[in-house]
């Protein structure tokens, strides 16, 4: 009988199916049942989404939505002026004031003041000032002073004489001219309005005008944030014979992380982020490789022996961020800070042990990266603590790898992560 | 029609319903079982592998794709892939002969009475053949595997593939052979 025919022998009586024993009964195994998971695209939709609204709030309703924040949370730009207690309003016609800071308020005005950066603009800057002339007769006549004062220079808007002197229209003009002239030509004012001071007092949640403000959005100020941090990795194998094994025996560690990253305002309190960082996932390989047993045949006994291998597995990732950021003022030194971003990292090298598909104790130098880019979603909250134009910040991240690294060129070995992450640096902000 | 049935109780397994997974189970617990003792796996083994079998299918579902397999296909290298992880462990060298290796299979049989076995006393015989040929036998006659393919599970030759193989063909022939001589009414009634 040769063999093909002897293969067919043994194919044909080995077809059939054998009864499965009672001990095979549904109810008597125990299956941890899957939950249907939610697909990943759902994920990706949702960041998409959220990076989505982010934007369209900074586009188109980032100032009111930074205003009703800063109204809801007790603060005014006034509030940052530098007021002399010893001046005090002594206007008495509600209505006025209330016109006078709709007036400070306007946009035009702002841009008005801010656009005033050459002196080809001031013959605009004039034909505006006289626009404005009617409804700053309404509210108050503007009595300009330059005073040398340790270099500064202050201006004094008095509301008192509004109504007594409507007919001083184009002296009032005239001052307003001088006012805008002088906001050009002297790069550190010093406002001192009694009806701001007022508003200050008697209605502190109302957002003010202040100049410096108008000034910044000239110049949309810009920071540096340089940081270090640790991070909790927990890294997931996947795809190949050997994947149950290996997240069986590797648990999550501590690693490192180091970042540097521009936070460019588009408004405000909304920063682009545009940043490099170092990370490194660590995670710690604990093995008992069965080996032969020990016999003894004298005292009929045989011994297990294994080979206790404990590994520190580190991969290392230098990665590009690119995300989005909103600032909340909470008080005036605290700020909070929610941010979104998608890094793309490259992988560099793996150090540390795994187990082959033979289950085997090897060292991931031989098995080389095939996919080294690895994308992944990233999500904080922080606090920043301000001294001057610098800042501490603290916070929490969380991350999770888009996609997976591929090891070896003979294995389907993939990696994904995810890890949370402790974070400290400083703020360095340009102006 | 019985893959339909398949991809039907898969969609229901992947929205989470234990009903569909009951099916599943209850439609290739049978077969599952069957492949396990072909491959010689000890009867106190058992229960475990089944049961680790299944829980690799039912957490692995959502990478089936009916375009490319049938549920069946797919399941069956699940299984072999287990089998082989299992004995992996085991750590079955299968490349060096031991020394004490019988290797006189006699070379004549007798053809007629390799027609009709018993499944059950068929894998009786075939369990006691050593695991390092009773991987490439199961793998190549049975389930229809390459030299090549063989080679890479094993992690071994080509070479050795085929050595274990004859080996293993011989060895069976030759419990066969022998399990017919001791059943003289047996052998009697076949003929």
């Amino acid at each position: 009988m040769n063999a093909s025919d002897f293969d067919k022998f043994i194919k044909e009586n080995s077809k059939g199916e054998l009864e499965a024993p009672k001990a095979l009964d549904w109810d008597k195994m125990n299956f941890d049942l899957p939950k249907p998971k939610k697909r990943r695209f759902g994920f990706i939709w949702l960041s998409l989404f959220l990076v989505g609204l982010i934007g369209s709030l900074v586009y188109f309703g980032g100032d009111d939505l930074d205003n009703k924040l800063t109204t809801s949370l007790g603060l005014s730009n006034a509030a940052k002026h530098t007021v002399e207690p010893n001046v005090v309003a002594k206007q008495t016609d509600q209505q006025q004031f209330t016109e006078a800071i709709q007036i400070s308020n306007t946009p035009s005005h702002n841009n008005s003041i801010a656009s005033k950066s050459t002196k080809e603009n001031l013959g605009t800057q004039l034909v505006e000032a006289k626009g404005l002339k009617k409804n700053l007769s309404k509210s108050f006549k503007i009595a300009a002073e330059v005073n040398p004062n340790k270099g500064s220079r202050t201006l004094i808007l008095d509301p008192v004489e509004v109504g007594k002197n409507r007919s001083n229209v184009k002296s009032t003009t005239d001052k307003v001219v001088q006012v805008e002239q002088a906001l050009y030509k002297i790069g550190d004012l010093d406002i001192k309005n009694p009806a701001m001071l007022y508003y200050e007092r008697v209605l502190p949640k109302l957002t003010l005008f202040n100049p410096s403000d108008a000034r910044k959005k000239v110049r949309l100020p810009m920071a540096y944030f340089v940081g270090t941090g640790i991070n909790y990795s927990n890294l997931k194998y996947s795809n190949a014979p050997q994947t149950n094994e290996l997240n069986a025996n590797v648990r999550p560690s501590i690693g490192a992380a180091f970042m540097l990253q521009s936070q460019i305002a588009l408004k405000r309190n909304f920063h682009l982020l545009i940043g490099g960082n170092y990370q490194s996932h660590n995670e710690v390989f604990e093995y008992a490789q069965p080996l032969d047993p020990q016999y003894n045949f004298l005292e009929r006994t045989k011994t297990s022996r294994y080979r206790y291998v404990v590994s520190k597995n580190v991969h290392h990732f230098l990665g590009l961020e690119l995300g989005i950021a909103k600032k909340i003022r909470l008080t005036s030194k605290w700020e909070g800070i929610l941010s979104s971003s998608l890094l793309g990292q490259y992988h560099l090298n793996s150090n540390g042990k795994l187990l082959s598909e033979q289950l085997e104790i090897v060292e991931f130098s031989n098995h080389q990266t095939q996919d080294r880019i690895l994308l992944s979603s990233n999500a904080f909250i922080g606090f920043s603590r301000q001294f001057g134009d610098n800042a501490l910040q603290v916070g929490f991240n969380w991350q999770r790898s888009l996609n997976k690294l591929q090891f070896g060129a003979n294995t389907d070995l993939k990696l994904a992560t995810e890890a949370y992450g402790l974070s400290l640096g400083f703020i360095k902000a340009l102006r | 029609m019985k893959n339909n049935q398949d991809i039907e109780l898969v969609n229901k397994c992947l929205k989470g319903a234990e009903s569909a997974f009951k099916a599943l189970y209850e439609l290739y617990k049978a077969y599952v079982y069957t492949i396990c003792v072909r491959y010689g796996i000890k009867s106190s083994d058992l229960a475990d592998m089944v049961q680790t079998i299944f829980m690799q299918v039912f957490h692995g579902l959502e990478k089936f794709d009916a375009n490319k397999s049938q549920f069946k296909t797919w399941m069956t290298k699940i299984v072999i892939n287990q089998i082989l992880m299992e004995r992996r462990k085991q750590h079955i060298r299968f490349t060096a002969l031991e020394p004490s290796e019988n290797l006189n299979f006699s070379n004549s049989y007798e053809s007629d009475i390799f027609v009709k076995m018993d499944q059950k006393e068929l894998f009786n015989i075939l369990n006691d053949m050593p695991a390092k040929y009773s991987m490439v036998f199961n793998l190549h006659v049975i389930d229809g595997y390459s030299h090549g393919e063989i080679a890479e599970q094993l992690n071994i030759t080509v070479g050795t593939s085929r050595i274990l193989l004859h080996r293993g063909r011989s060895w069976a022939k030759n419990a066969i052979s022998s399990f017919y001589r001791q059943d003289e009414k047996y052998l009697a009634k076949s003929i």
